[in-house]
């Protein structure tokens, strides 16, 4: 054993990457301790070392895992990592508008939006009141603008213009024309719709989070 | 006015480990786990552990290995006296509550 890696060590290096000094120490340095303890006392028995080895393992990635979820520094990681696909996979649903039909559309965007759900709820589960209402405040403008782009990837093709000229459209019947400003007006609707329901969304999720937050400071007080 | 977060709280996994390093001598997580039979998880004893000595229940040390001996050392648990009165505070309150249910 002398000459070869310890068991758990590999776990720690995973750990070192996500989580901080402290939770390194307390949460996976004490399980995988426990790990290293079992196999020494399993000796040379092979089986026995075995199901150790597998047992403890396990319970190192829980304890892992568990870490993640309930660290503050590791989660504020995993929630900036978990938008950061969202985003990514977003960006590739936007892609993939032109070959889907608009339901198909949206499901793929709830679908790559969850993350984001998850990242907001993992962010809310340990934040003060305070800092989840500044949450709030960042995610109802982010949350428009996210649907007003999902609003106007679903404009139909066959409408030349860029957004731009929309507004500009949408405001000047005088160069345009009344049939064209209309037109141009029910194209709109579909980002600000969007944008709407993205914010209401925002909002929603926002009040979720500093609810969880305020649930989270009153747990333990059972006898 | 009394702030929530100043009183003392002791959930039921808490109250389980200081019950059992109460009761017998100090141990080490694995210990633990294996002593609450099956109410403790070796994924989340050293979270809850982590907790309780974050507020003071417990306080822990780590074992002296030998020399030749590869590897961590475990870390041995042993209740403090703030945890001990705690327990025995929540216990009575349980007591008298359940009393008072009943009555």
């Amino acid at each position: 054993m002398n000459d070869r890696r310890l068991p758990g060590e590999r776990i720690r290096a995973v750990a070192a990457t996500w989580l901080d000094e402290p939770s390194r120490r307390h949460l996976i340095d004490n399980a995988v301790a426990d790990l290293q303890y079992e196999v020494r006392e399993a000796g040379a028995h092979r089986w026995r070392r075995l199901r150790v080895l597998a047992r403890g393992r396990a319970a190192c990635v829980r304890v892992l895992i568990v870490a993640l979820v309930f660290r503050r520094s590791a989660m504020k990681r995993v929630a900036l990592a978990l938008a950061g696909c969202a985003l990514v996979a977003l960006s590739i649903a936007a892609g993939m508008h032109k070959t889907a039909t608009h339901v198909v559309f949206i499901i793929v965007c709830a679908f790559y939006l969850s993350p984001f759900v998850l990242a907001v709820w993992l962010v809310g589960r340990r934040w003060s009141k305070e800092q989840a209402a500044r949450l709030a405040l960042v995610a109802v403008p982010l949350w428009f603008i996210a649907g007003a782009a999902i609003g106007w990837a679903l404009v139909p093709d066959a409408w030349p213009g860029s957004l731009s000229l929309t507004i500009d459209a949408a405001m000047g019947a005088a160069i345009y024309g009344d049939q064209f400003e209309n037109l141009a007006e029910g194209i709109l609707m579909y980002p600000m719709l969007f944008g709407v329901f993205g914010a209401i969304a925002a909002a929603a999720l926002s009040l979720v989070a500093l609810r969880v937050a305020t649930i989270d400071r009153g747990r333990g007080a059972e006898p | 006015m009394v702030r929530r977060s100043a009183l003392p709280t002791l959930p039921a996994k808490q109250r389980l480990i200081l019950e059992l390093l109460v009761a017998g001598a100090p141990m080490y997580g694995l210990e633990l786990v294996q002593a609450s039979r099956g109410r403790l998880k070796r994924g989340t004893v050293y979270v809850t552990l982590g907790r309780m000595e974050e507020k003071g229940y417990v306080e822990s040390e780590h074992e002296t290995l030998e020399p030749a001996t590869a590897g961590l050392p475990r870390r041995l648990y042993r209740p403090t006296s703030l945890g001990e009165r705690v327990l025995r505070a929540w216990t009575v309150l349980a007591r008298d509550l359940a009393a008072g249910a009943h009555a």
